[in-house]
């Protein structure tokens, strides 16, 4: 019995000991290297020079190195060394960031720091291993992949047939080394898993990735920018990502021809290529963008298509009854507009809410009558008065005509509206300028006064 | 047949009208003046390679990207607008885990392969849409590397996007 488990347990350290140290076999070697090269390009080249003063204080004695180590090692070792000071001296906010950038430069940098500082106290027990499966340093795997664990299995597999001397040296080598040292190295799994390693793709990957976001959705892009400093630091540095949504919005903005050469310019003909249209505009003299599309696309007035204006209007009027005890109705009915990228806008006016009219409010609703069941199973009818028009702009200030049917069909209606950005928010608000209707016949024009009317913000919505 | 070699030195043999999706082999082929000669590609895993010959050998028909657009960086908006969608198959290609998706966007950038470097980028992209910061970094292993001071300021600057 005794025996028996004495076997066992050799068996169990045998085990242990080979899964520590893996032998490498030759093309598993070379795999390493083009590896390791392919890593280090891709590696972000960026070492906070201030650290240097630190590093000299600290690390006044170098310790024996038993490897050396490539630049870029040591410039990760560099940064870790730093975060052990400051760890040391309580500066943990300090030290976190100063791990992570080592981290980041290098993942495997704990083992890295390990071999250089830590390994000597091995380093006896190596020196005996001259020959055999531990002869080479334990370097750390610094790339690992789906063809480990078959690698690892071959190794297994001529770690078997190795003769019995070779197993005996082995097992002496065990009993003096401390058993805790097979469990400091990380099981191969664990140095496989990276779950995103977003910080080994390069900046342009990353400028594509945030970038095809944007044009999905502008607002998932920026709440991209909140999780980490690489996102943000490309978003914040990317003319190309601004211009990609500068160039969604503005080619389908309506301009008339006034507006037009406000807008573009005198050389430019409505012919030239969308982002030679859009070039000219941004180089513009006496703009707020100067050239930055960033700029432009926060600032240039431009109508959204991506949800509806929505104008809220409440007043009050006395209802019927006698005297003192007459009732006073609060009345509250909205306007809506929608505009389309070929020109096209629709108009509503109702007492109906938001919540039912714009999910409804769809292109080819003119007319309403079609019919959707809200949640509580009751059906809402679009009204019949909504309206269909055409818009555009009027000037480069922001200022907007949209041009409807009327009510009857003797009239025509025409809303000159001025985009404004209110609050924190961009280009959310029309505001009223003026509101008039012309017989058809005529051309007779009959002001509407706007007493009551309030501005339209934008609401976004998903259709 | 194009005979593709990966770092791990597999051999994969592929037609040509497949391997130049690839426009780095394509060129590579051009150059050597050999169809037949072995090409090596060492930032190429054979798993991460196997899979892009899949989508190589599926698209091998469309119609190649037409020319101006594909030079001129000025109106990739227009062909970003035009491709939006992910075709059924495509999407199928793609349910994969994310470091597999990485791999592949980084092989097909290297190979220069644009329609699949696009589709992963937009795959990423869709991944990405609709998720707070908190749940990106949860899902793509991200770490916080910013202050409570800087999260505040990033908030102020992005409010402007933040519509009801």
């Amino acid at each position: 019995m005794e025996s028996e488990l004495e076997k066992f347990r050799q068996e169990w350290r045998q085990e242990v000991q080979k899964r520590a140290i893996p032998e490498k076999s030759k093309i598993n070697e070379t795999r390493k290297i083009d590896n390791l090269e392919k890593k280090l390009e891709n590696l972000p080249k960026r070492v906070p020079s201030s650290l240097g003063p630190d590093l000299e204080v600290f690390h006044g004695e170098e310790p024996p190195t038993p490897r050396s180590f490539t630049p870029e090692e040591c410039d990760a070792l560099a940064l870790f060394e730093a975060a052990v000071e400051r760890e040391h001296a309580g500066k943990l906010s300090d030290a976190v960031v100063l791990y992570r950038d080592a981290f980041r430069a290098n993942d495997k940098v704990d083992r890295l720091y390990r071999d250089k500082w830590f390994s000597h106290e091995n380093q006896k027990k190596k020196n005996k291993q001259t020959s055999g499966p531990m002869t080479a340093p334990e370097t750390p795997d610094e790339q690992e992949d789906q063809n480990q664990d078959q690698d690892q299995d071959q190794n297994q597999d001529q770690n078997q047939n190795q003769d019995q001397e070779q197993e005996q040296e082995l097992e002496t080598k065990i009993k003096t080394l401390n058993l805790n040292r097979s469990e400091d190295v990380l099981p191969a799994d664990e140095t496989k898993y990276s779950p995103f390693a977003h910080s080994r793709l390069p900046n342009e990957i990353v400028e594509a990735i945030l970038c095809q976001v944007a044009l999905l959705d502008p607002r998932a892009f920026v709440r991209a920018q909140a999780s980490c400093k690489l996102f943000h630091r490309v978003a914040a540095q990317s003319p190309h990502i601004w211009r990609a949504l500068a160039l969604r919005e503005y080619p389908d903005q309506k301009y008339d021809s006034e507006a037009f050469l406000q807008v573009y310019g005198e050389d430019v003909c409505c012919k030239d290529s969308i982002s030679s249209k859009e070039s000219a505009a941004l180089w513009r003299d006496g703009t707020k963008w100067k050239g930055q599309w960033r700029a432009m696309y926060m600032h240039r007035p431009r109508v959204r298509f991506d949800g509806v204006y929505v104008s809220t209007c409440n007043y009050v009027r006395p209802g019927r009854g006698d005297g003192w005890s007459a009732p006073m109705i609060m009345v509250t009915y909205y306007r809506y507009l929608r505009f389309f990228r070929d020109g096209a806008v629709l108009s509503l006016l109702t007492t109906d809410e938001p919540k039912d009219v714009v999910p409804a409010f769809e292109r080819g609703k003119i007319g309403g009558g079609s019919s959707t069941v809200r949640q509580d199973g009751s059906v809402f009818i679009l009204p019949r008065t909504v309206v269909g028009g055409t818009w555009k702009h009027t000037d480069s200030q922001g200022s907007i005509l949209v041009h409807t049917a009327g009510s009857v069909p003797e009239y025509e209606f025409w809303l000159e509206l001025q985009v404004r950005s209110s609050g924190t928010r961009r280009h959310n608000k029309l505001k009223w300028v003026t509101f008039f209707a012309t017989e058809r016949m005529t051309g007779a024009r009959t002001d509407f006064g706007l007493l009551n009317d309030r501005p339209y913000f934008f609401v976004r919505y998903t259709w | 047949m194009v005979t593709l070699v990966s770092n791990d030195n597999k051999k994969f043999e592929v037609p040509k009208d497949v391997a130049y999706k690839s426009v780095l082999i394509k060129n590579m082929v051009e150059d050597i003046g050999d169809e037949n000669a072995e090409i090596p590609l060492p930032r190429a895993q054979a798993s991460v390679l196997e899979k892009v010959i899949d989508y190589c050998t599926y698209h091998k028909d469309d119609p190649p990207l037409p020319a101006p657009v594909q030079k001129t960086q000025d109106d990739q908006p227009d062909r970003i607008r035009r491709t939006t969608d992910i075709i059924e198959w495509d999407y199928n290609f793609m349910n994969l885990e994310n470091p597999v998706i990485f791999e592949i966007m980084l092989l097909a950038n290297y190979l220069d392969i644009v329609p699949l470097f696009e589709l992963t980028c937009k795959t990423v992209a869709n991944k990405i849409k609709g998720k707070s910061p908190e749940q990106l970094r949860e899902i793509f292993g991200i770490e916080n590397d910013f202050t409570p001071e800087q999260l505040d300021e990033i908030r102020r600057e992005n409010e402007w996007a933040e519509d009801p």
